[in-house]
């Protein structure tokens, strides 16, 4: 697949691996990428910091995310996010989507026999 | 482009409070400052999310080895496109402009064309009603459209591009510095004064034009009745300005001017926000939200909070407050969430 078309798709899953890092912990910008670069390897080229802050911002218009500012150690305020029901709802909808994303490519391209 | 200048009245120029004192990273804050909408205010709550950004990635490359100026470039580099992060802080704001535009407009001029119609000086004494609205139709609606136009724009301006939340703060009394305090400050405190003076001339005003005395006397015993209540309301709800919130380990405690109520955080099942028109009908000066917490006997109780964005620490409070809920919740369906916690990282891989 040539590599524009897997950050399409990694990009259409983005919500979800934003909303999944949030569902352990709240977290600010930075904590989310770290978490999203550790688990894309690879792939975390696609997580651009210029995509990710709007992509939090949108989720929160949406209120799957709620955000508050706390002191941070340099002096200016940190923005944390954290995800809420709706989020969780949403979260396991997409989650239950991929699901059968992956299930019907195992049962269709990926099947050997 | 000059659209962007009126977004960022009053002042144009980078707030200088943001400057991280690395001159790459500065650089690109200032750029990144000259294409985002809003007053300073508005505009410094993005700068310092990236500004936070960088200087954190910053300390990661320079920890795994780099110089300074290397990794500052690097860290600039990793960003991306200054455009693109300004131009979605642009279609948000511009967004939000126009749906509290057509929000407050069209909600305050039904409010005056209502009010129009029922004092008592509209009506012609002796004509039909249906004669005197047809009449007067084309002032009704241009009434109408003058107030959607004049309200909203003022209203989505205010809200859209220029209210600033006040700053996080920690408490100054070292005794209590894992109490998170809200509270407002002064300038808050003296508007809440002027809408008091205001909002009491008025519904004073209407209390004796409802008994036929003063310059409200010719608008009619009801639109007098609602005015006077509209006013009363206000001036109540004012008094949030001098509320204070106190949210520690254990307890949370409401100081208000009629006196202190504290809850145990275990106690605390939910915070609900209120519906927008509920936010309406009693007119508070910020957000209404019920607190549900559980009384000794086991039974649910209710009480109203109003939360405004000038309070310090405002968003940390309602995120507490609906999370210590959540985390509740949370306990109790934890194994399901672990299975399906898993189930997502088998995917991830």
């Amino acid at each position: 697949m040539a590599k524009n078309d897997t950050d399409q798709i990694l990009k259409g899953l983005l919500d979800t691996l934003v909303l999944n890092v949030l569902r352990a912990r709240e977290n600010y910008g930075f904590g989310i990428k770290e978490a999203l670069r550790v688990q894309l390897g690879n792939d975390a080229d696609v997580v651009k910091e210029a995509t990710l802050y709007p992509l939090l911002h949108r989720l929160e218009r949406k209120e799957l995310l709620l955000s508050y500012r706390q002191p941070g150690e340099r002096g200016t305020p940190r923005k944390y996010y954290k995800i809420t029901d709706t989020g969780r709802i949403y979260l396991n909808q997409q989650t239950l989507a991929w699901q059968q994303v992956a299930s019907l490519l195992e049962r269709t391209i990926f099947n050997k026999d | 482009m000059t659209l962007l200048r009126l977004t960022r009245f009053p002042k144009s120029a980078f707030p200088t409070d943001v400057v991280s004192e690395d001159p790459t990273i500065d650089a690109f804050l200032i750029s990144l400052d000259t294409q985002l909408a809003g007053s300073a205010g508005v505009r410094r709550s993005t700068l310092e999310e990236a500004s936070d950004h960088l200087l954190e990635q910053k300390a990661q490359l320079v920890a795994s080895g780099l110089s300074q100026q290397v990794a500052s470039q690097k860290a600039v580099e990793m960003f991306g496109e200054v455009e693109g992060y300004a131009n979605e802080q642009r279609k948000e704001r511009y967004q939000l402009f126009f749906k509290m535009f057509f929000q407050f407009g069209l909600i305050f001029a039904t409010l005056m064309t209502v009010f129009t119609l029922m004092s008592d000086s509209f009506w012609v004494e002796g004509a039909s009603a249906v004669s005197t609205i047809l009449e007067e139709l084309p002032m009704l609606l241009l009434l109408f459209v003058f107030y959607t136009c004049f309200y909203g724009l003022c209203m989505s301006y205010w809200y859209s591009f220029a209210f600033t939340p006040a700053k996080p703060v920690t408490s100054e009394n070292q005794e209590h510095i894992d109490v998170l305090e809200v509270y407002s400050e002064k300038g808050s405190k003296s508007a809440a004064v002027f809408i008091i003076l205001l909002m009491g001339s008025i519904s004073i005003a209407s209390l004796l034009g409802i008994f036929g005395f003063g310059i409200m006397a010719s608008n009619g015993a009801i639109l007098n009745c609602i005015l006077c209540l509209i006013g009363g309301q206000m001036v109540i709800g004012s008094k949030v300005a001098w509320t204070r919130y106190e949210l520690s380990p254990d307890t949370f405690t409401i100081r208000s001017l009629t006196g202190m109520k504290s809850f145990k955080r275990s106690t605390i099942l939910d915070l609900i926000e209120q519906a927008t028109w509920r936010n309406l009908l009693s007119t508070s000066i910020g957000q209404q939200y019920i607190l549900v917490w559980k009384d000794q006997n086991g039974k649910n109780r209710r009480t109203r909070l109003v939360i405004n964005g000038e309070m310090h620490n405002a968003d940390r409070l309602i995120v507490a407050l609906q999370c210590g809920a959540e985390e509740a919740e949370g306990l109790k369906s934890s194994s399901a969430e672990n299975l399906e916690s898993k189930d997502i990282n088998d995917i991830n891989q």
